[in-house]
């Protein structure tokens, strides 16, 4: 008797504790989704196009901000990076296709010269390059010119700081990212293993440059053994890839090779600028997104085959299977995951879908960090067709989540705006993720509601040039915009696609690459998005007096706006107006809570006294 | 903490270590065994055994390349404990199985370690009690002495310390040489330059890996623990020959305060150099000398007595006096041999033979074993042990530097004519030679075997043969030594020719003159003296007597008292003859202690060697040494001497009353007065002050290198100081080397330097470094890059105006490379008259150094002479 009564108080209060769960678990709440979102109110960079012939007047406030001198066509990749470059890095821009047309007189003397060698004539543009160096304005070439260019101008080869053409093109074994130029530290692009085959997708044909006494390099191609004769075996002579050329008060940057056609660039160009000043403080957005798309689905779709492999259905393998291994690992590297709910994956199927599902996954997500969003991606329908039967779903329950994030293919963004005044449940949209295009930013304003924040990454089959990127726009923009592809694990395609697999892909992705990252905030795509805008619409200017730098910022609404400050070695003494961690030797995530900020620095000099 | 108050705590541990070595490990060890003699003794003892040991487990350990930190410590401890347990009695093997049993008991349960705690509380507080007793006796009973004592530590400190607080660098030139030999022993390269008395390095090497004080730290600061040291000794042997309680203070006063020296005999103290490390051993051996002839004296009579009293003995009664009686008695009876009866007479005289052969073969073991025992129990008598701390002081002068154990000669050769009456009496001879014979084995064994594995011996070995046979080389060297001892430079002993010290150092053309006239001089003397006239032998001998009283009195004015008023300070010297005629009086009469007026004696006559040795050649006797080293040794003496000769007339005065209070007193008044009258009429030496040869600023920055960065990760570009310096912490790179790879070259020169971070040292003032110039004192400037580079090797281009010009150049490279690389050079450390630069680097990509900075491409008049 005692021990049926002891069983029946266990099992009320399991069923107690469970129910009180149940009821108290508001997840139709988007904890995300504030009711004010920050305005869109993007700050823009003054352009002026020199190359149209026509006298153009100053724009406003030109004379107070720096400016960058393009040399080069907008319209291509490396112009596209360039401009997006420049919107991030709060410098107005004058744009022209050949250097004779920069006007220093009238615009003032721009911060720096970037050239895209394609536009120009090096035999009859040498002079004015010349003429830049000379009068102490940096260079830095996007790429260069064929190496017979190069080779038959022996004054352009000691302007780009070239000792010799080694070889005009030569297979090397992989790159060496040298420490302290991209955020994420020293990096070998090299193939040791036969598994990381896959990986290794940088060109590496390239012309091999030796460079000139008094030049520091940054990257360069590694050779298993030199050609060269035995003292060139040495590091000094392996071929540069990007690297520094000092000419008295004049630097010129030389990148060989590809990089800055696309958003590897951004990063680029960001640490060239740190090189070619004492210190470097810009904005940064501080937010690493997770997002796992077509998950969880509301349809037990490709049942047979889930049934073969896992022996479950569709529903049963998302929640027993992908699920607490997502959990662990969230918890493993504290990462914050956005979901795009799909109601149904694949529009021809005909499956009915389960409400019940509904409840229960938000249920679940509910009770860890996970914002859910919707999934606007579809196969064997249209878009409009899509939204319309989602929405039969959707009115169908009894609750409902207040989405404000989705995710679309990028072909299909231009329709976003539309779709969000037909469909009810898309009415409180804020931000679209999308996949990276060169043509699309990375962060932008699809229109004055929603933000378009594009994927910066994958979490599998991550390549060595996706690493490169992956740390530049961390660089540029302390921003990781990751996508973990779960439709495959429903819709399979051969054994690679099975879940164990792509945990393992996703587990060591997050261990070796993002781990130099971990410093910045992990955020929800929503929680991102209103970091996004601050960071779009705000300005600053900064200067620096003695060891203290005085930073202002404006236009964040009140909001904390976060920079990125590096520095050649020196250290952060004190803050005031907000707040500061340290990422890596001498850079500093800084956290502005005021609109004066107030940095005082100490460098690392030998004391006469000791401790 | 500044600079000054780290070199303060820098000083402070390196006499904790030094104390550590000198005192208490030899406390622990033989502490127990030298309960007999008093504290003062104890002192001498524990010097030279704690320091004749840690050389020699270095030298054995070096030898073996096996010589580390832990080697080291073992090598201390395991012997330590064994030589305690064979001299204290103690069962190791029984106190190994307590101890493994107790740990045993804790492991299992058994006891608890608050029980074993609780048990101990009784040992402890009769411990405490113990120390509580010693303290109260031995401290407040004698504070009059230990406040003296501490006087004398504070003085040494003030008049010879203090200079390290104001200047931190190398006070030598050849420092970086013995630091280069200590760094050898590092890596267990013992004598890496050729064979040299290793004493004072093994020392350092010894303080530096078991206490971790860096050598560059010991070599700046050791010069003050040492001379607080042999300061130390003077006054602990002058207390075991003093009557009276305070006059060792007198002695004491005058060498470390008083001003009657000239700066030649004291100033070498400034630096840490090996002759005057062993200087801390020369006394002891000397008192060591004197305590034998005491003991041994007290001992022969015992004997005597002992003799004549046994030669109708009682049975029974010598078993239990003689001193074998203590130890186990062996039965050394010759067994018999049982051989088979043999009839065959030829068989049997060979059995006969057989057996006496046997029986004499025992008989010889049996006598060998006793004479053994003999010597065992010999070694217990206070005389061997006297013997025994004079060879080990006997050694480690040897170990340390040749010049010591030369002084140490002298003084031997005033004691033995201080105790002629015994020393060649068979008893004394026997055994003072033997015990000579043994140290000299034992402190030229390592070098020997170092020697017989083929390591060649070291240049300045050469060097001093040369000084010793007064050959030209030695010569000409000792002359330049002499001129910058009395000016007050510390001199600089040739060093060995892989030191980078070995470079020709331009003598100044006023000390050559004064060299070659001095040479001029010296040959046409010896040319006169074939020609001069014959007179009567009479006349000659007054002649010489006289000329030799002069040169006497030229050396002490030359060498060893100041020159002004000469007069009046060779007044002193007359305590001499008065020592002579004292220690006679103590001979004979009514005031007869022979044993005191002996040591007054042989002081004498120290004093007076010494003084012949200064102007040896005038006498017609070899140079051992140079005179302004023996005057060191003299100076010493001569403090002790009048110390001596004023606590021979007090104890004339006092000798028969019945209390010692009278003698202690005017003892006290004579220091008193001794010490008002010097301040009064401004006798009073100052502090002694010098110049190094790097700044200040130098070591600062490079102090905080070492403590700052990673070792291995660096390299210092500097003006030499630095390469020996940093040499376990970082690499080195020679500027001048620095400089001519880009020479003409420019940006075709090739300079790499593979460590991360870079260190430009640069003089803005370049200091004076050995030599002075018209324009000592400049800052660096265009005018001074503006000239070629010193195409000499070795220091010539760090020498006067070259330094200017060298460190001009350097200065133009780093502005002209800082404007190439403005981010990666930045300003490390900089003061009124020095710069650092700090340069990083990628290790995978490293920066070329060599640049065009304009004054390397042009083309200087003197090149195009050339």
């Amino acid at each position: 008797m005692v021990a049926v009564t002891m069983m029946a108080v266990i099992f009320f209060l399991f069923m107690f504790s469970q129910v009180m769960k149940e009821s108290g678990n508001d997840y139709e709440v988007n904890k995300y989704a504030k009711e004010e979102p920050v305005k869109a109110a993007a700050w823009k960079s003054a352009v002026v196009d020199c190359s149209t012939g026509t006298q153009q007047a100053l724009p406003q406030d030109w004379q107070n901000r720096r400016y960058v001198a393009f040399v080069g066509d907008t319209s291509s990749n490396v112009g596209s990076i360039v401009s997006q470059w420049a919107l991030y890095a709060k410098r107005n821009m004058m744009t022209c296709r050949d250097v004779y047309e920069i006007e220093k007189e009238k615009y003032g003397k721009p911060e720096f010269v970037i050239i895209d060698s394609t536009v120009v004539d090096f035999e009859k543009d040498f002079p004015a390059l010349k003429k830049f160096t000379e009068d102490g304005l940096s260079l830095i070439f996007c790429n260069l010119p064929s190496p017979d260019v190069i080779e038959n101008n022996p004054d352009l080869m000691y302007l780009l700081g070239i000792q010799y053409v080694a070889y005009r093109n030569y297979k090397v074994e992989g790159y060496h990212l040298f420490g302290g130029f991209l955020l994420g530290g020293e990096t070998l692009y090299k193939v040791k293993e036969e598994k990381d085959e896959k990986r290794q997708d940088l060109e590496l044909n390239i012309p091999w440059y030796v460079t000139l006494g008094g030049t520091k390099t940054y990257m360069v191609g590694m050779l298993e053994d030199s050609p060269l004769g035995e003292e060139e075996a040495r590091n000094e002579y392996l071929p540069g890839l990007i690297w520094r050329n000092s000419l008295g008060d004049s630097q010129v940057i030389v990148v060989n090779g590809d990089f800055m056609s696309t958003t590897t660039g951004l990063g680029i160009l960001n640490a060239m600028v740190y090189e070619l000043s004492t210190y470097q403080i810009y904005p940064v957005v501080n937010a690493q997104n997770t997002l796992l798309t077509n998950y969880p689905l509301m349809t037990n779709e490709n049942a047979d085959e889930m049934q073969r492999i896992y022996e479950r259905s569709a529903f049963a393998v998302e929640t027993d299977i992908i699920w607490p291994r997502l959990i662990s690992l969230a918890e493993k590297s504290k990462l914050k995951y956005t979901t795009f709910l799909a109601p149904r994956y694949d529009y021809a199927s005909g499956l009915e879908w389960d409400p019940s599902y509904y409840a229960a996954f938000l249920g679940m997500f509910n009770e860890r960090e996970v914002e859910t969003g919707m999934s606007l991606q579809y196969l064997n329908s249209t878009l409009t067709e899509k939204t319309k039967q989602d929405e039969q779903f959707l009115l169908a329950l009894e609750k409902r989540y207040k989405t404000s994030s989705a995710f679309i293919d990028k072909s299909e963004i231009n329709n976003v705006s539309a779709l969000t005044g037909d469909s009810f449940y898309l009415k409180d949209l804020r931000t679209i993720a999308c996949d990276a295009d060169i043509k699309i930013p990375i962060l932008s304003y699809l229109d004055d509601d929603i933000t378009l924040q594009s994927l910066t990454s994958t979490t599998r089959d991550f390549t060595y040039s996706e690493d490169l990127m992956l740390k530049s726009i961390e660089t540029a923009l302390g921003y990781n915009n990751a996508k973990l592809n779960l439709e495959a694990v429903i819709w399979p395609n051969g054994k690679a696609d099975q879940w164990e697999n792509i945990y393992d892909d996703m587990s060591s992705a997050l261990d070796t690459y993002w781990k130099p990252f971990e410093k910045f905030d992990q955020t929800t795509l929503t929680e991102s998005d209103e970091r996004v805008r601050t960071f779009l619409n705000l300005d600053y200017s900064e200067k620096r007096e003695g060891d203290v730098i005085k930073l202002n910022v404006s236009g964040t609404d009140g909001k904390s706006s976060w920079f990125i400050l590096r520095t050649h070695g020196e250290e952060i003494k004190s803050i005031s107006g907000g707040g500061f961690e340290r990422i890596e030797n001498a850079t500093y995530l800084i956290r502005a809570d005021e609109e004066e900020i107030s940095i005082e620095l100490r460098s690392v000099k030998a004391s006469a006294t000791f401790k | 903490m500044s600079m000054t108050l780290l070199t303060g705590f820098q000083i402070l541990g390196a006499f904790a270590s030094f104390f550590v070595i000198s005192i208490i490990l030899p406390h622990f060890v033989i502490g127990k065994s030298l309960r007999f003699v008093n504290r003062y003794e104890r002192a001498l003892f524990y010097t030279a055994a704690g320091n004749f040991f840690v050389m020699n487990l270095v030298s054995i350990l070096e030898l073996l390349h096996i010589s580390n930190c832990v080697t080291l410590i073992l090598g201390t401890i395991i012997p330590a404990v064994l030589i305690k347990a064979r001299l204290e009695h103690i069962d190791l093997q029984q106190k190994l199985l307590k101890l493994l049993a107790l740990g045993r008991r804790i492991t299992s349960g058994e006891a608890r370690f608050r029980a074993i705690r609780l048990n101990g509380e009784k040992e402890r507080k009769r411990q405490r009690a113990e120390i509580f007793k010693t303290i109260t006796n031995v401290y407040l009973k004698n504070l009059p002495d230990v406040l003296l004592v501490l006087a004398v530590i504070g003085g040494a400190f003030y008049f010879f310390g203090t200079h390290c607080l104001e200047q931190y660098a190398y006070k030598a030139s050849d420092i970086l040489v013995h630091n280069y030999w200590i760094n050898g022993l590092n890596d267990n390269k013992i004598f890496i330059a050729g064979i040299y008395p290793f004493g004072m390095h093994m020392t350092l090497y010894y303080i530096h890996q078991v206490f971790r004080i860096d050598v560059y730290v010991l070599l700046r600061i050791f010069s003050v623990v040492q001379y607080i040291w042999v300061c130390l000794m003077l006054v602990c042997v002058l207390k075991l020959c003093c009557k009276s309680r305070f006059t060792p203070y007198i002695g004491a006063f005058l060498y470390i305060a008083a001003d009657f020296f000239v700066k030649s005999t004291y100033g070498r103290y400034a630096a840490t150099l090996p002759l005057e490390f062993g200087m801390m051993f020369v006394l002891p051996a000397v008192y060591f000398g004197f305590g034998y002839f005491k003991e041994q004296k007290k001992e022969v009579l015992e004997a005597k007595q002992a003799a004549e009293a046994t030669e109708v003995p009682l049975e029974g009664e010598q078993k239990q006096d003689s001193p074998e009686s203590e130890y186990e008695e062996i039965d050394y009876s010759i067994p018999k041999i049982k051989i088979p009866l043999i009839i065959n007479p030829k068989l049997r005289t060979i059995r006969r033979k057989l057996t006496g052969g046997l029986r004499r073969c025992f008989k010889k073991f049996a006598d060998h074993a006793r004479g053994l025992k003999k010597t065992f129990v010999k070694l217990n008598c206070h005389s061997t042990m006297y013997l025994a701390g004079f060879g080990m002081s006997f050694a480690a002068t040897l170990i340390v530097h040749f010049y010591d154990t030369i002084g140490l000669a002298f003084m031997c050769i005033g004691m033995a004519m201080g105790f002629i009456g015994f020393l060649f009496r068979k008893q004394y001879f026997k055994k003072v030679i033997l015990t000579c014979l043994v140290s000299l084995f034992l402190a030229i064994l390592p070098m020997a075997v170092a020697f017989a594995a083929g390591t060649p011996l070291q240049g300045s070995l050469g060097w001093a043969m040369d000084v010793i046979k007064g050959s030209d080389k030695g010569t000409l060297a000792s002359m330049a030594a002499n001129t910058t001892a009395d000016t007050g430079v510390v001199a600089a002993a040739p060093a060995s020719a892989e030191s980078p010290l070995n470079a020709p150092i331009s003598i100044p053309d006023d000390v050559l003159a004064k060299m070659l006239e001095n040479q001029a001089q010296s040959q046409p003397v010896e040319e006169k003296k074939e020609e001069a006239p014959k007179v009567p032998l009479t006349e000659r001998l007054k002649e010489a007597g006289s000329k030799a009283f002069q040169s006497f009195l030229k050396g002490f004015d030359e060498y060893v008292l100041k020159k002004n008023d000469k007069e009046s300070r060779r007044i002193l010297l007359l305590f001499i003859p008065a020592m002579l005629l004292l220690g006679l009086v103590f001979q004979v009469g009514p005031w007869k202690d022979s044993h005191y007026g002996m040591i007054m004696l042989s002081t004498a006559f120290s004093i007076i060697i010494m003084g012949i040795m200064l102007s040896a050649k005038s006498f017609g006797l070899p140079r051992l040494m140079e005179p302004s080293r023996t005057s060191i040794f003299l100076a010493c003496t001569i403090a002790m001497g009048v110390a001596l000769f004023a606590d021979s007339i007090l104890y004339l005065l006092c000798r028969f009353m019945r209390t010692r209070v009278p003698m202690d007193v005017l003892s006290a008044v004579c220091l008193v007065v001794l010490i008002l009258f010097c301040a009064k009429n401004g006798i009073i030496r100052d502090r002694l002050r010098t110049g190094g040869q790097i700044t200040n600023s130098a070591i600062t920055c490079l102090t905080n290198i070492i403590r700052k960065e990673k070792d291995f990760t660096w390299t210092i570009c500097s003006a030499n100081d630095e390469n020996r310096m940093a040499e376990e912490h970082g690499f080195h790179y020679e500027t001048i080397t620095f400089l001519r790879g880009m020479e003409t070259n420019g940006t075709l020169g090739y300079i790499r330097i593979p460590t991360q971070t870079v260190f430009f040292f640069i003089e803005k003032i370049p200091v004076e470094y050995y030599k002075t110039y018209p324009g000592a004192g400049q800052s660096v400037s265009a005018a001074g890059a503006d000239h070629s580079l010193c195409p000499s090797m070795g220091l010539a281009p760090y020498v006067a105006e070259n330094r200017w010009i060298t460190m001009s150049r350097m200065y133009y490279w780093a502005e002209a490379f800082k404007k190439l690389y403005p981010n990666e050079t930045t300003v490390y450390f900089e003061s009124d008259d020095f710069i650092c630069y700090r340069v990083e680097q990628n290790t995978y990509r490293l920066f070329n150094f060599a640049i065009d900075y304009d004054y390397n491409t042009r083309i200087y008049p003197e090149e195009l002479e050339e």
